[in-house]
């Protein structure tokens, strides 16, 4: 069978291990679906490759992370205590860009290139994901050269720290 | 008991233009203990503060060390401030008893902070760290600061990658041979079982970096044989002192 991701087009070659264990049939849609980790259960007709699935994690768990900052009075009000601050991440393993805006109590993100960006990031996608899940130190990936930071140092290891603090609050409230 | 001696990050931190002489003054407004911060050597060897390696003069990028005194002041900051040097700074607050903790690039700055310190009677008031970015070894960063000044507060701030921080990240030889006095660690890898552990080596137990109110609660209400966190760095300092004025009574 010849899987095609629905969000890059490209063929499917190799399928994470956990996708070739959790195939089953939905008797209720008839379709065929497959536990992908962290982009849940999707449907054949849906499939994405890993690569898409780490970019679609990284953009769901900011966006999370920005309800959070509508919804959470601590994370809102610890936002508060900054100037705003913009970092553009770029990953150069692929052209996935994506911004973070925070302070002046309020979390954004989108897709795309944010011009006026004092702070840049670089690094891979994967790595990325794996911070944003708490699965990884920024600081290791910092000193490994995974991660390089262009502007000001203190505000882009910040980031992290706000990262952190959203998971924390995540993990104790259960989302809000 | 004793009460966590609180470090404003290059002054007010995040409030106002850091390493500046108003950032300085608002944090001692505060009611900061200190100022933690960086300095650089002048082509003359004169102490200033600054972070940055570099200034950026008629749109080129000029090593501070290549720079005169005159040159550096005639530099202006975003608020139009000169950077201050560190006579400057001693000579204003002398008499309010403000400490200094200097993240250090090389012996050599570390030696005139001293000598500079000195004049102003002030030796006592100063701390010279090892910033947590340098993987040198205690004995290659501190021997020849060590050997100049017997008694000069030292602190080892432990490098940033030993994310799980264990004994041997120390250097405990070292730091008895050295007579370091403090252990500085980033408070995502502080807890109390490191507190404890630091304590009962019988070193000073530092955290910096410390953001948000249930970080700084969680550090200031920790307690240890009847003691408190010896010091706290912030780059929201004004809350920091707020705090612990709350929990530390």
């Amino acid at each position: 069978m010849n899987l095609t991701c629905t969000g890059c087009g490209n063929v499917i070659e190799t399928l994470p291990i956990q996708c070739a264990h959790n195939l089953s049939k939905n008797t209720e849609t008839n379709q065929m679906e497959c536990y992908m980790e962290n982009c849940g259960v999707i449907s054949i007709d849906e499939y994405i490759c890993e690569n898409c699935c780490t970019k679609r994690n990284i953009m769901k768990l900011n966006k999370t992370f920005e309800r959070l900052s509508s919804e959470n009075e601590e994370f809102k009000e610890e936002l508060a205590f900054f100037d705003k601050k913009i970092i553009q991440i770029n990953t150069p393993d692929s052209d996935f860009k994506f911004w973070v805006e925070f302070g002046n109590g309020v979390y954004l993100c989108d897709k795309g290139i944010k011009d006026e960006a004092p702070i840049t990031f670089t690094i891979p996608k994967k790595s990325m994901n794996l911070i944003l899940e708490g699965k990884l130190e920024a600081f290791d990936e910092f000193f490994s050269g995974n991660l390089k930071i262009a502007g000001d140092l203190q505000y882009g290891i910040i980031f992290f720290d706000i990262v952190k603090l959203a998971s924390e609050i995540i993990s104790e409230t259960g989302g809000a | 008991m004793n009460k966590t001696i609180i470090w404003g990050h290059r002054g007010t931190g995040f409030k106002g233009i850091q390493n500046t002489f108003s950032s300085f003054k608002n944090a001692i407004d505060m009611g900061v203990d200190g100022i933690k911060t960086e300095t650089k050597l002048s082509k003359e060897g004169e102490v200033i503060f600054s972070y940055f390696n570099k200034l950026k003069i008629n749109g080129e990028d000029i090593p501070i060390q290549e720079l005169t005194i005159e040159e550096i002041k005639k530099f202006k900051l975003e608020n139009n401030e000169s950077i201050p040097t560190l006579r400057e700074v001693f000579e204003a607050f002398k008499d309010s008893d403000t400490k200094y903790n200097f993240d250090i690039a090389n012996p050599k700055e570390g030696i005139q902070i001293i000598k500079t310190a000195k004049e102003y009677g002030l030796v006592d008031h100063i701390e010279l760290a090892k910033p947590s970015t340098r993987p040198d070894s205690l004995s290659d960063f501190f021997t020849e600061i060590r050997n100049f000044d017997k008694n000069v507060m030292l602190v080892n701030s432990v490098f940033l990658k030993h994310s799980v921080i264990e004994d041997k990240h120390f250097e405990l030889e070292d730091m008895r041979k050295l007579n370091i006095n403090g252990i500085n660690v980033n408070y995502n890898y502080a807890n109390f079982e490191l507190f404890k552990r630091i304590k009962d080596l019988g070193f000073k137990f530092c955290v910096w970096g410390v953001l948000f109110k249930r970080s700084m609660k969680r550090f200031l209400t920790m307690n240890y044989k009847g003691e408190y966190i010896d010091a706290m760095m912030s780059n929201q300092p004004d809350r920091l002192v707020k705090f612990r004025n709350e929990f530390q009574n």
